[in-house]
């Protein structure tokens, strides 16, 4: 299984091929707060647009090395405590 | 067969038909880039699926052939008229062996041999060796100029202190892939992921994220921002496939230094980096106060090593807050905004950055929409308009029962419980066969499409220079009118190019341009489509026409003296009439405009054909949109009912008997001052009944092969549509029939064929 949920958390392993992407959009659609993709080796485009769409944050760090150097950047990165990046940005304007 | 290899066989096919337009639209605009690159692409995606199936000889052909589009495209080659030969050649063969995959699955034995030729002749074309690489471009990358403003919309401070750091030229290599381009099995990411030495990368949407209860997964709505430390050359290789795609920027690394003013060390990158995975690893209570320091003591220090006291100054603080607030997230988040202060992704939107440094072509603002269409076996639609068929007559049948309840069985009631159902099915009915007719409608770009080709090839042939106008293409028919209307079409272009158009020395002379057009237009008028062939040739000499019909016997001495100018251009519709003087390969093999004549008559249209002497001729066809249904009259004779196509009939009258003329053996009445013979359609059929004379004839006036003649019935029925099928078997050979057709009440109508019966 490539896209798996446990709780709120939509893990992505192994190969997330253009296929996998209806599956996903119905994991995020039924209201996921975060995805894993600690197991991932491959990330298909559709894939990636869809986790960009959800601005969901993403915890952990790929398997695969590429995805892990450039496409790690591009989402959102998974803090802690899940606090919005907008009180986060007032908070350091303060500071 | 396969269905992978079936979907392939019928794929391929429309894509050699793009390549052979495309070429024809490079061969007349060598400098036209989209057309260029859709030809490559075309042929690039053949040769790409071919390689899924053992097919070498295909593969290597369309690899030759591309090789070949490629050095087109770098403007290594021109496109002579001779490499577009061969290039059609090379397509053909392609076309060719497609036919023989879909019949037997696997390519003639003699492939080999054949595409060894085509390759040793293309590579021929281009002066190298099957096998050996074309040479890198010659192309010089632009001058590398200031980086674009924009960078920082794009990339992280942090990523450009990273490529800042490379010597040399970057590129900001622009991607916006196509919609549609998951369907073609292209992995943008993937793509933009082996950019060759990538520096950095970021995406955006092409439009705002739709919202997700909307979203189509399968629809790319990503581009691609990248920075590339490659030579220029080694970037547009890597989008070979997609060129109208990208945008590159080239600029020198250094002044990106200047712009964001400092170079970040990596190392202090990285480190920064670590505190953040540090600060997200669950820790108990107890040890979070000290981690929180410990991170923000890390990441001060850092910064201020890279010489970044402000920046440091506000980690501290950051770590001071994130300790007061007891939660980690206010610390990493501080780090991560550091390394990444551009915009959250959805507001980096995608847009084709000016490129003052001239890179390659900018993306292509429309796209070309691919139609979501299933592909469906035209036996299934033909057996659905059966089906249809059957339907309406069947429901036609419901008055017939109502009228049999009310009185044959009194039951008013039930009677007309039955006539509003009647009236339910017959709107669904009506409903479902207008939806399948609507699905057998073809654009007739069907049949155009395959003649800029073919007056391409006939031109060069004849040595005359002709463009091929097309007008109206998206103009819909039926499917089966469709296709009886190519043979016309292509035997009424060989001939206006064989006999109507001049060589370019005679028109030359004649005060017109070299370069003669032929127009084909299409377009919808009412219940028909109307066909035109406009040519600017010498046209029809009226005279020479009348001569030759004379010298063939098809008309006598008196009609040749009485014979008008517009009647005598008609006479090329003859059997048997051809004015070529030499029999040439092109037009003139013994087939003459009659078949065309009698090709679009068969399909329910007609031809007419005028011209004027020195300027050129024009053949109008008129067809109608669909063949399925035909519109009749019924008339009775005596006992018996037959339909009359309703398009032949001028008017219904009632003669008197008193009005009917005796001319020796015929019969004939006037009608406004005009002598209208007068048939009896019971001695046309040879029925043999005698009918009853009556006070009042009633006549049925119609036009047949261009004459008005009366058809004296027992009595007018009514109008209606009916489902036309053909006498088939042993009664085909009956003539005067154009087919029967079921009535509601089960009954089969004989269709009359008022061509075959008066003619």
């Amino acid at each position: 299984m490539t896209i798996r949920r446990a709780e709120n958390v939509i893990f992505l392993e192994d190969i997330c091929a253009v296929e996998d992407a209806d599956a996903l959009l119905a994991e995020i659609q039924s209201g996921a707060a975060m995805f894993d993709w600690t197991g991932c080796t491959f990330l298909h485009t559709a894939c990636l647009q869809l986790i960009l769409a959800s601005r969901l944050p993403m915890r952990g760090k790929p398997e695969d090395p590429a995805l892990a150097r450039w496409a790690a950047p591009l989402v959102i990165p998974y803090a802690v405590e899940d606090v919005p990046r907008d009180a986060l940005k007032s908070i350091l304007m303060k500071a | 067969m396969n269905d992978l290899l079936a979907l392939f066989v019928a794929e391929a096919r429309e894509l050699l038909q793009d390549a052979g337009q495309d070429l024809l639209v490079l061969e007349r605009a060598p400098e036209d880039a989209t057309a260029i690159n859709r030809l490559f692409r075309s042929v690039h995606t053949i040769k790409g699926s071919s390689g899924l199936f053992d097919m070498p000889p295909l593969t290597r052909t369309l690899h030759a052939a591309e090789d070949m589009f490629q050095a087109v495209r770098e403007h290594r080659l021109n496109l002579t008229p001779e490499m577009v030969d061969m290039a059609l050649q090379a397509l053909d063969q392609t076309g060719l062996w497609l036919d023989e995959l879909d019949r037997h699955e696997i390519l003639p034995p003699d492939a080999d041999g054949v595409a060894n030729a085509l390759v040793a002749a293309l590579r021929a074309k281009f002066g190298k060796r099957p096998g050996e690489p074309l040479a890198p471009s010659e192309t010089v990358p632009p001058a590398a100029t200031a980086p674009p403003p924009d960078l920082k919309r794009w990339f992280s401070e942090a990523a450009l202190r990273e490529a800042a750091s490379c010597r040399g030229d970057l590129h900001l290599v622009s991607y916006l892939p196509e919609t549609e381009c998951f369907f073609k099995g292209e992995d943008p990411l993937a793509i933009a992921m082996r950019i060759p030495q990538l520096q950095a990368l970021a995406a955006a949407p092409r439009e705002a994220w739709p919202a997700l209860e909307n979203f189509d997964p399968f629809t790319c709505n990503l581009g691609f921002h990248a920075l590339s430390a490659a030579a220029h050359a080694e970037v547009e290789k890597h989008f070979r496939y997609v060129p109208d795609q990208i945008t590159i920027t080239t600029f020198a690394a250094s002044g990106l230094v200047e712009q964001t003013g400092f170079v970040l060390p990596p190392v202090v990158i990285a480190l920064l980096r670590e505190q953040i995975l540090l600060l997200a690893i669950e820790a108990p209570a107890q040890e979070f106060a000290g981690r929180a320091a410990s991170a923000a003591r890390t990441a001060g220090n850092a910064l201020r090593h890279a010489g970044l006291t402000d920046a440091a100054a506000a980690m501290e603080a950051a770590g001071a807050l994130a300790l007061a607030a007891g939660t980690n997230a206010l610390l990493s988040a501080a780090i991560a905004e550091f390394l990444d202060p551009a915009a959250p992704v959805e507001e980096r939107l995608v847009d084709a950055p000016a490129s003052p440094s001239a890179g390659v072509a900018g993306p292509e603002p429309q796209e070309k929409l691919t139609p979501r269409t299933l592909r469906v076996d035209q036996e299934k639609i033909d057996s659905m308009m059966d089906l249809v068929g059957e339907l309406v007559v069947a429901k036609n049948s419901l008055p017939f029962l109502a009228r049999r309840a009310e009185h044959h069985f009194g039951l008013r009631e039930l009677g007309r419980e039955i006539k509003d159902q009647y009236g339910v099915i017959d709107r669904i009915a009506q409903e479902l066969q207008g939806a399948i007719m609507a699905v057998r409608m073809m654009p007739v770009s069907q049949v155009f499409q395959r003649f800029p080709r073919l007056v391409r090839d006939l031109a060069r042939k004849l040595g005359k220079q002709v463009d091929l106008v097309i007008e109206g293409e998206a103009t819909e028919a039926d499917k089966n009118v469709i296709e009886t209307l190519f043979d016309p079409l292509l035997h009424m272009i060989r001939n206006s190019l064989d006999h109507g158009i001049e060589t370019p020395e005679i028109r030359a002379a004649a005060g017109k341009p070299e370069t003669a057009t032929v127009r084909l237009l299409a377009r919808q008028e009412s219940d028909q489509v109307v066909i035109e062939i406009i040519d600017d040739g010498r046209g029809i000499d009226p005279e020479i026409i009348k001569f030759k019909a004379y010298e063939r016997g098809l008309i006598d001495q008196a009609r040749l003296a009485a014979i008008s100018d517009q009647e005598a251009i008609m006479l090329v519709f003859a059997a048997g009439f051809s004015t070529a003087e030499v029999l040439s390969d092109v037009s003139g093999r013994g087939v003459g405009m009659d078949v065309v004549r009698n090709a679009v008559e068969k399909a329910g249209g007609h031809i007419a054909l005028t011209s004027v002497k020195g300027a050129g001729t024009t053949v109008r066809l008129n067809l109608p949109l669909s063949m399925a249904v035909s519109r009749v009259m019924t008339v009775s004779l005596g006992a018996r009912m037959f339909g009359i196509p309703m398009d032949l009939i001028h008017e219904t009258v009632k003669i008197p008997r008193g009005d009917i003329m005796r001319i020796k053996h015929s019969e004939a009445f006037v009608l406004r001052d005009r002598v209208v013979p007068l048939l009896q359609l019971s001695t046309l059929l040879d029925l043999g009944d005698d009918l009853e004379p009556e006070d009042e004839t009633a006549v049925l006036v119609v036009r047949v092969a261009g004459q008005t003649v009366g058809l004296a019935i027992s009595a007018f029925g009514e109008g209606m549509e009916v489902i036309l099928k053909p006498l088939e078997g042993l009664l085909a050979k009956i003539p005067g029939y154009a087919g029967t057709a079921l009535l509601g009440d089960g009954r089969v109508l004989l269709v009359l064929d008022l061509k075959e019966l008066i003619a």
